[in-house]
């Protein structure tokens, strides 16, 4: 499955790429996401004025204020809860 | 995210000490939620009340943070305390309200109007405005001389971070939150010692998301709108224009949400 997903590659150098949505491992869910927050942490990434964002080993996906739904879980996954049409946060 | 089998990890310490920490959003190993689909552990996905949007879900992490600020690493706050957070943005009035749910009184200290205007909004006590009035004096006249007893900094700035020291009453606890790293920044310490003053940071906690959940149940219960505190509100497809906004307005912005358009 491909997905629209945005890379940050370096400072003020966000692309959106349309890339395959990894195989899930084990105790991995698939989420969907519904919104995302942009915090503060994420612009003095995106302005290259923090370290947190690790640049060194870009691109990565930012986004630590996520919310969604989740639509699947590892088959070999232990799960305590309904894989589907549970919101989900982090 | 934790690696749960290093030195650290083993010996119990907090997820930031982990020697092979992964951030979520911060790393590759570790995608965050800038894109329509993520795949992440199942123990960092918690659910939440069917009824919240997927923005106000959103705002867990953010609770969280200022939360735990105040309740974690056995922290606390109760109906006798008088909280001071310093800097109304997403985290201080987080902070601001788990302070004020709690029981306590509050007092905000925040330079920028439309801060202010958030603070009054969601429950302040007082409002001050550090650069209009002489902080100390203020505080001490709403105390009637008592001080904060938990004093929280939200802000990371200099300023603040100096004044911590001045408006900490005796053995008051003193939390750390808002970031400052790789600035050295002259405060008064000695008044730690002279006031008996506990000061506590913490960084990285995977723990609190059921409790903030629950947490933000009860605020919402009582009203609350978290909804109201995204100023600006952005299709994915939009991304760019929602972090010039977020870049440009930070007065402005207070918190900048980015939607997918999944059904609620």
């Amino acid at each position: 499955m491909k997905a629209k997903i945005a890379f940050l590659h370096k400072p003020f150098d966000l692309r959106v790429e349309d890339v395959e949505v990894p195989a899930l491992k084990e105790n991995q869910v698939l989420v969907q996401v519904g919104a995302c927050g942009i915090c503060g942490s994420d612009v003095e990434c995106f302005e290259g004025k923090s370290k947190e964002g690790r640049y060194d080993i870009a691109p990565y996906t930012p986004g630590h204020e996520w919310a969604g739904a989740s639509r699947a879980s590892a088959p070999a996954s232990r799960r305590s809860n309904p894989a589907t049409k549970s919101r989900a946060t982090a | 995210m934790a690696c749960g089998v290093c030195r650290n990890c083993k010996d119990g310490l907090m997820p930031s000490a982990c020697l092979n920490m992964r951030e979520a959003g911060f790393r590759p190993d570790s995608p965050g939620g800038m894109g329509e689909y993520m795949v992440i552990e199942e123990q960092y996905v918690h659910k939440v009340p069917d009824n919240w949007t997927y923005a106000d879900a959103a705002w867990v992490e953010t609770f969280s943070i200022g939360y735990f600020g105040i309740w974690g690493n056995g922290g606390y706050i109760d109906a006798s305390d008088i909280a001071i957070i310093m800097g109304c943005g997403p985290v201080g009035v987080s902070a601001m309200m788990t302070a004020k749910m709690s029981g306590a009184k509050v007092i905000v200290v925040e330079p920028f109007e439309k801060r202010r205007a958030v603070a009054e909004k969601y429950g302040a006590d007082y409002v001050i405005d550090p650069t209009a009035v002489d902080l100390v004096k203020e505080v001490e006249r709403i105390t009637d001389g008592r001080m904060g007893t938990v004093v929280v900094e939200a802000s990371g700035n200099n300023n603040a971070i100096a004044s911590l020291f001045d408006v900490a009453g005796h053995s008051a606890r003193v939390r750390l939150i808002g970031h400052s790293i790789g600035r050295k920044v002259p405060v008064e310490i000695g008044k730690t010692i002279w006031r008996t003053l506990s000061i506590s940071g913490s960084g990285g906690t995977k723990n609190f998301a059921q409790r903030t959940i629950r947490f933000m149940s009860a605020l919402k219960e009582k009203g609350v709108d978290f909804g109201t505190l995204n100023t600006h509100y952005y299709p994915f497809g939009q991304i760019h224009e929602a972090f010039d906004v977020a870049c440009k307005l930070k007065a402005d912005a207070f918190k900048v949400m980015l939607t997918f358009g999944v059904e609620e």
